[in-house]
């Protein structure tokens, strides 16, 4: 009980990225023109939207507009693009999207690469695919043994071609002593491909191949290589941040004993032992349980502007600033936002516990206007247990099934959603599937390992696992429906006559699933693609069903016809149909993909996903 | 080679310890069911959540992370260890099994599938979804099952979830969830009977349903309860959907609520964990009997912490002679306490009631399943993930084998309209059985309330007024003063003793839960042998007439207890010299294991209970843990209210037995003799591993 709350408290006070940040403080690289860009030939160009084609190398087209930035590269422009910003320490968000084995890269500075490839499918990435660190490079050196270094990533997060793809960085800079000898590497602290973690606090010694300035230095553009292929960027944001650390001084605390409902009039209360701190830490308590802890003390920000403060308090706790209380009385983690002037001001948290069944813990951190999300605590105030030994559930020669509790996530919402009969499925080639049997819905598609069973199998556990790769989520609704007419809108519970009826393994383990709908037996198959890491899913029926039942493929914003067989749903995944055809409705801003079961002799609806 | 060492020793063993048997050493129950582990190979994580006898004799397994296997030659046969045949994989945390007509049932936790091997090749190619129940995704919704009925219709089972907030308080978020369900062969559904908490337990006994729960809220303790269509059994959760058409259950959760105070919160005001209230009447559910239709209690009560804390299977013996004396009887395990006890059922007025014993102990982990194999030998399931449980291990398949030697103990309890007849296994020894001083009886209940678990309440001492012992020496009848109906009788007869050798029984104590006192002709008293008034005198404990006080505090009150200061004395003006933090860690361990003090200096310990068990702190003399420990046993269904802490001179100091998440501290000055003193927990089961070295130095 203690280390999963332990566990709690380290992923929500000691890491970042657990919260949304602020996103106010992030800047956006205007994409109306070209003007935030120098170096530029006219492979540079700003566009209204893009496409890429799924099957044709390098091919890449647009349409007129603004918002997307594009590389069209040809024998006479070729030129790289720098940014007019020249960044140091800096959060780094864009998405982009290659081209059919298009090539490219983004240098961090000017000088360490960011390698951006279409390796969709690769099995096993190197520092050569897309997110990887690229090598640095010796000419001095043999041939053979130029190239050093370089960071193949943790795996291929890369989408397939035409797919807008993001990539988050948090780079820092490499650090200089007054005498401008470097004294710290250039370092990824981390990075993240369409939410997949590539690489953490990964020092770089040096500029990578390709790099436009020999020398490391505190600051430099941001270059994105523009001689390799087509590419397309937009929604480029980043945050710039000073190379500096904020401490907390002039502590002071009070310890207040006994049990106390909630916050007192602090001079009706004795304080039962009081004094000064070097650092912010809770561990002068010697209590652990029934006590308030209450410390002030002073931060002296940089820069005018919002700061967000995140209170950590294994139990309960309030933190005021400037007098003003900024995060309310309440559990755990939290934060609060208040303006601050350049300049000293004051702080207290206070820290209440009431328990004893979790360890004392106390934590600080502030993020703002040029100041990176950083603790103000010592690292030793918040409770350091070892956190638990993680559970994977592997691929195996044969496909695998697993059932448990999977939660889906809503779009637009924190909120998820709990598939409770979820069954998983992970096929030896590296690609997954949660099948929702109460709904008849291919749920979530994802490649990569397969299920982190941690939280099911971990103690009580709750009975679910998480999937673990390159995520999916294709809607939690049912597949199968009936409509009297193109304008009844889809329900929302399945068909009354649905029954699941079970799932049979074929001689390669490959699983079927069998239900029954309006008295008609239905068989239902996912399996993979041979060509490409995709799955395709045919639903044949023993007989047509009585009435008008249509599969729904899909249910978004945008679908797009590429041809009569090939759509594009909302630029985040493909579907191909082969059996069944397939329009587009309207209903009200969503569209959806549906394929009415037509033919009065076993209807077979065939379609694949790709992403 | 290694296997067949093991092999060799184990059919070694049993004619070694007889032979310490007859030497006249101190008997155990492993001289009579010696236990045997089966080796299960390295990462296989084999958590025993359903095992059922196959009718080859090989064993299915269903391992609580959702594989199926086939565990072949189980008996390891020509000491060969056992294979392990993967069947299925990938259900949800199953916690039952059946076979049947060739295929396997499982319960997982949303769905009673039917496992097919189509193609004959070994492993399932088939999962039928049988029925799939709804579930809101809680973490507690656990399912168990089936068990097939004569008729061929299958009984499951599903836990309450538990509150966001109220998280104490057992709810039942969608149908069914607390319930017992029927599902025919063909899927069909029939929600049976309700007040369930968590049902582990699933059996038939001769042909009648039974179940057993765990102790928690509403419920005070451990049963064996017998399940007809309709009834509802105690926990109010599942009652929300009585009032659904398909429901046979009629009371609803207002006729509950109307009677006994759930304790929710007000509008407005924060939910507070509601704890046991000494000065409230201890009512009982068998009191709600009387006012309601459809009320079931408990055919026999497993008193908490003495017959276990979290009981498991329900597994009749049935005719079976290779296991010993007791065909006819029931088994029923217990994870917590990582052991069995035994059960004897009788009717009266056509009314379920019997006797529960302690029976074996001692496995690797916690008991949670148990079955026949084809020579009458027993397996155990076992698994203690998420609870822990005596036995230290994760998981083990362990077998229980008879001896073919009959151990010294009461075979039965039966009621009679003036007390009880005692039948023993082996005949006794006639001065010790007909002396009424030989036996001692109490009778006691628990409490219906929306706290979790329940002391020991309304507990009298019944006087014995004659014992009369049968010609053949097998049976004692004993006449017992101010029986009570509905109320658990504690029968001791350590005083018995047996012709051949003079063994005392191996388990002295039973639990007889009195439904109903049978009719019938009474023994005249004048012809029996009696007890002595005065000698009664003597013996009769202080019979406390007001309700008990809490478990979670002492009988004597803190302030007068010199083992156990609360508070600071005042005469520490500069405070204490040590201060000692104490919490624990999984596997019945505290999380410091020595702690170095100075002789006579002022301590301050303050133990911190995190874990998910009640626990205490004792600090005892050098080398008396185990004696300590034994002790606190003995104190049977009494020791709940005394916090496990029993009169004895080599306790320094404790605290008082403090449930999970409470915290205490202790003031006490340090021996001023140097050694190395002992900390223990004292809670039954737990002072043999959870103890640390409290050194004393100059």
């Amino acid at each position: 009980m203690r280390k999963f709350l332990n566990l709690l408290f380290l992923c929500a006070v000691g890491m970042h990225f657990t919260h949304a940040q602020e996103k106010s403080l992030y800047q956006e690289i205007s994409l109306t023109d070209l003007s935030a860009f120098t170096g530029l030939e006219a492979n540079w160009q700003i566009a209204g939207s893009v496409d890429a084609d799924l099957d044709t190398d390098y091919a890449l087209t647009t349409e007129p507009g603004t918002g997307v930035l594009v590389n069209l590269p040809t024998d006479k422009a070729k030129s790289n693009l720098f940014t007019q910003m020249e960044h140091g320490d800096i959060d780094l968000e864009l998405e982009f999207m290659m081209a059919r084995h298009s090539n490219s890269g983004i240098y961090l500075q000017g000088r360490y690469e960011i390698q951006l490839l279409d390796s969709w499918g690769k099995t096993q990435p190197y520092f050569g695919d897309l997110g990887g660190v690229y090598q640095r490079w010796d000419e001095s050196q043999p041939e053979g043994e130029k190239g050093f270094e370089g960071k193949a990533p943790r795996e291929n997060a890369a989408l397939a071609p035409g797919l807008w793809q993001k990539m988050v960085i948090s780079f820092q800079a490499p650090r200089f002593n007054s005498k401008g000898v470097k004294i710290q590497n250039a370092r990824i602290l981390r990075l993240e491909l369409n939410g997949r973690v590539l690489h953490e606090n990964l020092d770089m010694t040096g500029p990578t191949r390709g790099s436009s300035f020999p020398e490391e230095a505190s600051k430099g553009p941001l270059m994105i290589q523009g001689d390799h292929g087509p590419v397309a960027f937009r929604n480029i944001r980043y945050q710039s941040f000073d190379p500096l650390e904020l401490t907390a001084t002039s502590l002071s605390y009070e310890v207040y004993q006994g049990k106390f409902e909630e916050l007192p009039v602090w001079d009706q209360v004795e304080v039962a032992y009081e004094g000064k701190l070097d650092k912010l830490s809770q561990e002068v308590v010697r209590e652990n349980e029934k006590f308030i802890f209450r410390v002030k003390g002073e931060i002296d920000v940089p820069h005018s502007g919002p700061y967000t403060l995140y209170l950590g308090t294994s139990g309960h706790g309030t933190l005021l600033v400037d007098g003003k209380e900024i995060v309310p009385y309440g559990l755990w983690v939290r934060p609060g936002t208040i303006d601050l002037e350049k300049g000293t001001h004051n702080f207290e948290a206070i820290y209440h516990k009431r328990d004893a069944w979790y360890p004392n813990g106390l934590g600080l951190e502030i993020e703002g206007p040029f100041v990176r999300r950083q603790p103000l605590h010592a690292l030793s105030s918040v409770p350091l247990d070892a956190p638990t030994n993680p559970i994977g559930i592997d691929l195996d020669r044969e496909p695998r099934i697993v059932r448990c509790f999977i939660d889906y996530p809503e779009a637009g919402a924190s909120r998820e959603m709990r598939i409770v009969h979820a069954i998983n499925v992970g096929f030896p080639s590296g690609i997954s599937y949660t099948y929702d049997p109460d709904r008849a819905n291919l749920a979530l598609v994802w490649r990569g390992a397969f299920l982190d069973a941690t939280p099911m199998w971990d103690n009580r556990g709750d009975g679910s696992s998480r999937p673990v790769g390159l995520s999916l989520p294709l809607g939690a609704e049912h597949t199968l429906g009936k409509l009297s007419s193109m304008e009844e809108a889809w329900g929302e519970k399945i068909d009354d006559t649905y029954k699941f009826v079970g799932y049979s393994l074929n001689s390669a383990g490959i699983p079927n699933f069998e239900y029954e709908l309006a008295g008609v037996s239905i068989s239902d198959q996912i399996m993979p693609m041979e060509n490409s890491p995709a799955f395709s899913r045919t639903l044949s029926f023993s007989k047509n069903p009585a009435g008008t039942y249509y599969v729904r493929l899909a249910s978004a914003d945008k679908i797009k016809e590429i041809s009569p067989q090939r759509f594009l749903v909302d630029q985040t995944y493909y579907i191909e149909t082969s059996k069944g055809k397939a329009q587009i409705r309207t209903q009200g801003a969503r569209q959806e993909l549906l394929i009415p079961v037509e033919g009065l002799d076993k209807p077979v609806i065939s379609y694949s996903i790709i992403w | 080679m290694n296997n067949l060492i093991k092999y060799i020793l184990l059919f070694c063993l049993i004619p070694f310890s007889l032979s310490a048997q007859n030497a006249g050493e101190v008997v155990t129950e492993s001289d009579y069911y010696p236990i045997m582990t089966l080796p299960i190979p390295e990462g296989l994580n084999l958590e025993g959540g359903g095992l059922v006898t196959m009718p080859d004799g090989n064993l299915g397994l269903a391992a609580r992370r959702g594989d199926i296997y086939i565990v072949e030659n189980p008996y390891m046969e020509n000491g060969q260890a056992p294979h392990y045949r993967k069947f299925a994989m990938g259900l949800h945390e199953p916690l039952g099994i059946a076979y049947k007509n060739g295929t396997f049932y499982v319960a997982q936790r949303g769905e009673l599938t039917r496992l097919w091997d189509k193609n004959g090749d070994g492993e399932a190619d088939f999962y039928e979804s049988v029925h799939a129940w709804p579930l809101s995704g809680h973490y507690h919704e656990y399912s168990y099952g089936p068990v097939i009925g004569e008729d061929g219709n299958m009984f499951v089972s599903g836990n309450v979830a538990f509150g966001d907030v109220e998280w104490w308080r057992g709810e039942s978020r969608v149908p069914w969830r607390g319930w017992i369900s029927r599902i025919q062969p063909d899927g069909t559904f029939e929600p049976w009977a309700t007040g369930v908490r968590s049902p582990c337990g699933l059996g038939i006994i001769d042909g009648d349903l039974f179940y057993a729960d765990n102790q928690g809220d509403w419920i005070g303790s451990g049963a064996l309860v017998h399940i007809e269509k309709g009834d509802f059994v105690g926990h109010p959760a599942g009652l929300r959907w009585s009032e659904l058409p398909e429901s046979p259950v009629k009371i609803t959760t207002e006729d509950i609520y109307s009677r006994v105070d759930p304790k929710m919160a007000k509008p407005g005001e924060m939910p507070i964990k509601p704890e046991y209230d000494a000065s409230e009447r201890p009512n009982t559910f068998f009191e709600l009997e009387e006012e309601l239709e459809g009320i079931k209690t408990p055919a026999i009560w497993l008193p908490h912490s003495v017959l276990g804390i979290s009981t498991s299977q329900i597994l009749p013996i049935e005719n079976n002679p290779n296991f010993g004396p007791f065909e006819g009887q029931i088994l029923i395990g217990d994870q917590g306490q990582s052991k069995i006890a035994r059960v004897s059922l009788e009717k009266v007025n056509n009314v379920y009631q019997g006797v529960a014993f302690g029976f074996v102990e001692g496995f690797r982990s916690g008991v949670l399943r148990m079955t026949w194999g084809k020579d009458g030998s027993l397996f155990v399931g076992q698994t203690n993930r998420g609870w822990g449980s005596t036995g230290p291990e994760a998981y083990a398949l362990q077998r229980v084998v008879w001896s073919g030697e009959t151990p010294f103990e009461m075979k039965t309890v039966k009621a009679m309209p003036d007390g009880f007849e005692i039948e023993f296994t082996l005949p006794v020894d006639k001065a010790t059985a007909s002396n009424p001083a030989s036996y001692q009886v109490m009778s006691f209940i628990y409490k219906y309330h929306p706290v979790y678990g329940s002391p020991v309440v309304r507990d009298e001492t019944c006087l014995i007024k004659g014992v009369k012992v049968s010609e053949d020496g097998l049976k004692a009848r004993i006449v017992v003063d101010k029986l009570r109906r509905k109320f658990i009788h504690e029968i001791q007869a350590n005083g018995v003793k047996s012709t051949d050798q003079g063994l005392s029984l191996l388990h002295p104590t039973a639990y007889y839960t009195l439904n109903e006192i049978p009719d019938g002709p009474k023994l005249d008293i004048s012809t029996l042998a009696s007890v002595n008034p005065q000698a009664s005198v003597v013996t009769k404990p202080k019979k406390q007439a007001m309700p008990q006080a809490t478990p979670t505090s002492t009988s004597i009150a803190p302030s007068e207890n010199q083992k156990r200061m609360i508070s600071m004395p005042k005469s520490w003006a500069n405070g204490p010299d040590q201060t000692i933090s104490m919490a624990t860690e999984p596997g019945l361990q505290f999380d410091v294991k020595t702690v170095t003090v100075k002789a006579g200096s002022k301590i301050k310990l303050t133990f911190n209970n995190d874990d998910d068990m009640p626990h205490n702190l004792v600090v005892v003399r050098p080398g008396t843990a185990d004696a300590v420990g034994t002790a606190a046993l003995g104190l049977g269904v009494k020791g709940m209210n005394l916090g496990y802490i029993p009169e004895d001179v080599n306790i320094l100091h404790h605290t008082q037995l403090l449930q999970p998440g409470i915290s205490e501290s202790i003031y006490f000055t340090a021996p001023t003799e140097p050694g190395e003193y002992t900390y223990v927990c004292t809670y039954p089961g737990h002072y043999l591993i959870m103890r640390g070295v409290f050194k004393v130095v100059e």
